[in-house]
């Protein structure tokens, strides 16, 4: 069952659903797109990226898919996906983000900055 | 592969296996093959770049595994055959034992290696009773009751050696109740630990019943079943740890009645009180006959007392000892802090000489003391006993 999101996502968490929108990746390819998406400033390291894959996977927000075998080593390695949960979770972030902006923006030109 | 690489994959290897088991057994592989591919690709951009990158590794992965734990150790109960919240008080348990061993271990080697009097024969005793610590937790990953029994005979070990003088008798811990109290932790931990392997290794006895799965206790106690041998460890562990804890606590208020109660007991007629004033009325009451042994006689009647009364009542009995051996624990370390955080600020408000301007946040601390050594096992009575029973 899906979790409840709790809004404002952290920038981690946020960062991987970003790079799971386009589709499935496996591990080593978040903790890349992750780092060029963030114009290198957000830089998960292993762990940190699979605590946040093991949070996402029991919230219902992304699914894991059959292995992937062309690794280095040639053992298995499992792909990403984001659920329609994870995808609504990332939307309703997407709006409080937008409307927050919205709302700075409006307060920035009243007071002429 | 170079050697480097080759020693960030057997660190990061080493702390992969700090992670929980359910966790490891589900991205254990896929963390260690991402691993090997960030630390390939950082290779290639030179030693700095293989450096930083390892090192961001190497802590990402230390700072998840206790991330991990404490996630696990939080987790609500969901319910099952044995709860979730049964299975991560274990985990809690388990991590609770390894933390104090490790503890008292490191404080045991401080202690002696500062100690300026340290002859050949106590570093080796300490180095012997390190192994043994060591080996106990790293046997205790894989046999935690045979490593749980080590540490804990590692403590009894150390209180034998502290009481034939063969040890640190320069640390004046060799008398019983001191060697008690100094080697409890490690009895503590290791009864601790053997609990926690017997709890996991233990065959469920029978099926569970609907309310014992949602309050995460198992039936046998309550049914009337024959106890495991595993809870007769535990029970008699618990009953060897209490006993130990009072017989710290004895002298330990005896000794803080001298100190706090009766701050001019050192000294003579002219620097004490005038008579008929209450601070000298007060320090004559705890200086000698029944005065010197009430507070004492209330602690351990407080401890005893609300054991016993804790026992008359249903219940896990075996648990309630371990209760009030750790609510004996908590009277000794509060007070402790308390006199090692207060006494040395005293100075620094021109509060010299002796007399109760000195000793007050030492009463104070051992009033409070008193009040949680009968509050706290209470309350944790409480919370682990069902409303309905």
């Amino acid at each position: 069952m899906d979790q409840e999101p709790e809004l404002p996502l952290t920038e981690a968490t946020l960062c991987i659903l970003i790079s799971l929108l386009p589709g499935p990746r496996h591990g080593y390819a978040i903790m890349q797109d992750v780092r060029a998406l963030s114009g290198g400033r957000v830089m998960l390291s292993t762990g940190t990226l699979y605590g946040a894959l093991k949070r996402l996977l029991e919230a219902g927000w992304i699914a894991r898919d059959a292995s992937d075998p062309d690794t280095p080593s040639g053992r298995a390695q499992k792909h990403y996906r984001l659920t329609e949960g994870g995808r609504r979770v990332f939307n309703a972030e997407l709006a409080r983000m937008q409307e927050l902006l919205k709302i700075a923006r409006t307060r920035a030109a009243e007071g002429g900055a | 592969m170079s050697g480097n690489q080759a020693l960030l994959r057997w660190l990061s290897r080493a702390l992969l296996s700090l992670y929980p088991k359910s966790f490891r057994a589900e991205f254990g592989e896929e963390m260690a093959e991402v691993f090997t591919q960030a630390i390939q690709t950082a290779a290639r951009g030179g030693w700095r770049s293989l450096a930083g990158t390892g090192l961001r590794e190497l802590g990402g992965l230390a700072a998840g595994a206790c991330r991990e734990h404490l996630a696990a150790a939080l987790r609500r109960p969901i319910g099952g055959t044995m709860s979730i919240s049964q299975e991560h008080k274990i985990a809690r348990a388990r991590w609770m034992a390894r933390g104090l061993a490790l503890f008292a271990g490191a404080w045991w080697i401080v202690v002696v290696l500062l100690n300026e009097d340290t002859r050949p024969e106590h570093a080796i005793g300490t180095a012997v009773l390190g192994i043994l610590i060591t080996a106990g937790l790293a046997l205790g990953r894989r046999r935690e009751r045979l490593g749980g029994l080590l540490i804990a005979g590692a403590g009894l070990a150390l209180f034998v050696a502290l009481n034939v003088n063969i040890f640190v008798e320069t640390l004046f811990w060799s008398r019983i109740p001191l060697a008690a109290l100094a080697s409890m932790p490690f009895v503590i931990a290791g009864a601790l630990l053997y609990a926690c392997g017997a709890a996991t290794a233990a065959p469920p006895a029978g099926p569970a019943q609907p309310d014992d799965r949602a309050t995460g206790e198992r039936s046998r106690g309550q049914t009337g079943g024959r106890p495991q041998r595993s809870e007769i460890v535990f029970a008699v562990a618990g009953v060897i740890t209490l006993l130990l804890t009072w017989s710290g606590l004895v002298p330990f208020t005896m000794a803080m009645t001298e100190g706090l109660l009766v701050p001019w007991d050192t000294f003579g007629e002219p620097i004490r009180p005038p008579r008929g004033t209450w601070q000298r009325s007060l320090n004559d009451f705890f200086e000698s006959g029944v005065g010197s042994f009430l507070p004492t006689a209330t602690v351990l009647l407080a401890s005893a007392g609300g054991l016993l009364a804790q026992l008359r009542a249903p219940g896990q009995r075996a648990m309630a000892v371990w209760v009030w051996a750790g609510a004996n624990l908590a009277f000794f370390g509060l007070v402790l802090t308390a006199m090692l955080l207060l006494d040395p600020l005293a100075p620094l408000f021109g509060l010299e000489g002796p007399g109760y301007h000195r000793t007050w946040p030492g009463i104070v601390a051992m009033l409070v003391g008193l009040a949680t050594l009968v509050v706290l096992p209470r309350w944790s009575h409480r919370a682990t006993v069902p409303p309905n029973r």
